[in-house]
């Protein structure tokens, strides 16, 4: 993996990357999937609604060839748009690395936003999973609650796994946390030893 | 009691005639397949910036960037041949 733009320190890595759960695009996929068929419904409509429409049309040339390139364009419309709305739910994402939690939020293709959140000023994370299909396909919200005035809250919604997320971050944090106690206890302990020798 | 029944609704009738045989033809269609290959190209230069820039280098996008470039080639291939039938 490339984190280059993330700016990373030289001795922090991502541990961590939290995306939406795929739920949140599916919706979108199913309705371009059922786009596909919609010229096909519309002739259909058109054909038992309004017959006498065909009758006043004359087309030139090979009308399956004419409507196979119309589709076909369709086809690539959709296509696109599909792969649009999949790049604005992929950049959409955390990355939690040893030291802090990274915000990438892609609101709209041109339109992106990067927030960093250091683990020391992380006060509580929150999940919440409510409704079935939450609890069967295991997605939630999480919320991490910042200490400092004027820092916003992290909210990420319908996260995959997010017991497992609260997880990882709560440990960083506690690493974080744990770690100046860590360094004067190995202080006294040095100081300690050096007393004795002497 | 009288006979009543739900009237019956009469299709609406076009007397006029569209003629596209003036507007559909090999160089229009072309044309047409030409403008949209220019809207594809811009979107795709700044879909290919975005997952260049912010994708990481995942396996996801280049899953992606095969599967986009693969598909609308061989949907291009398949307007432009449908011209060539036309």
């Amino acid at each position: 993996m490339n984190y280059e733009s993330l700016h990373l320190d030289p001795d922090e890595h991502v541990i961590l990357e939290v995306r939406k759960h795929w739920i949140v695009f599916f919706g979108h996929a199913l309705s371009l999937f059922l786009g596909a068929f919609l010229p096909f419904a519309i002739f259909v409509a058109i054909k038992i609604f309004l017959p006498g429409i065909f009758a006043n049309i004359h087309l030139p040339g090979n009308t399956y060839a004419l409507f196979l390139f119309f589709y076909s364009l369709w086809i690539l419309f959709l296509w696109i748009s599909f792969f649009l709305e999949w790049t604005k739910y992929y950049l959409d994402v955390w990355y939690v690395t040893e030291k802090r939690i990274i915000d990438v939020e892609q609101k709209r293709i041109f339109d992106r936003e990067i927030t960093n959140l250091r683990f020391d000023k992380i006060q509580d994370v929150t999940i919440d999973v409510h409704g079935f299909v939450s609890t069967m396909l295991n997605f939630g919200n999480i919320k991490v609650q910042t200490a400092g005035e004027g820092t916003p809250d992290f909210t990420l919604m319908t996260v995959k796994n997010p017991d497992e997320v609260r997880r990882i971050i709560f440990s960083q944090h506690n690493e974080i946390g744990d770690a100046p106690i860590a360094y004067a206890k190995k202080t006294a302990e040095a100081e300690e030893e050096e007393n004795l020798t002497k | 009691m009288s006979d009543v029944s739900i009237p019956k609704i009469t299709p609406p009738q076009f007397p006029f005639a569209i003629n596209v045989s003036t507007l559909l033809n090999g160089t229009s269609l072309s044309l047409f397949l030409f403008i949209f290959f220019v809207f594809y190209f811009i979107i795709t230069c700044v879909l290919m910036y975005h997952w260049s820039r912010y994708g990481m280098g995942h396996q996801g996008v280049v899953v992606a960037e095969t599967l986009f470039i693969f598909i609308s080639v061989l949907l291009f291939i398949v307007a432009s041949l449908s011209i060539s039938y036309f």
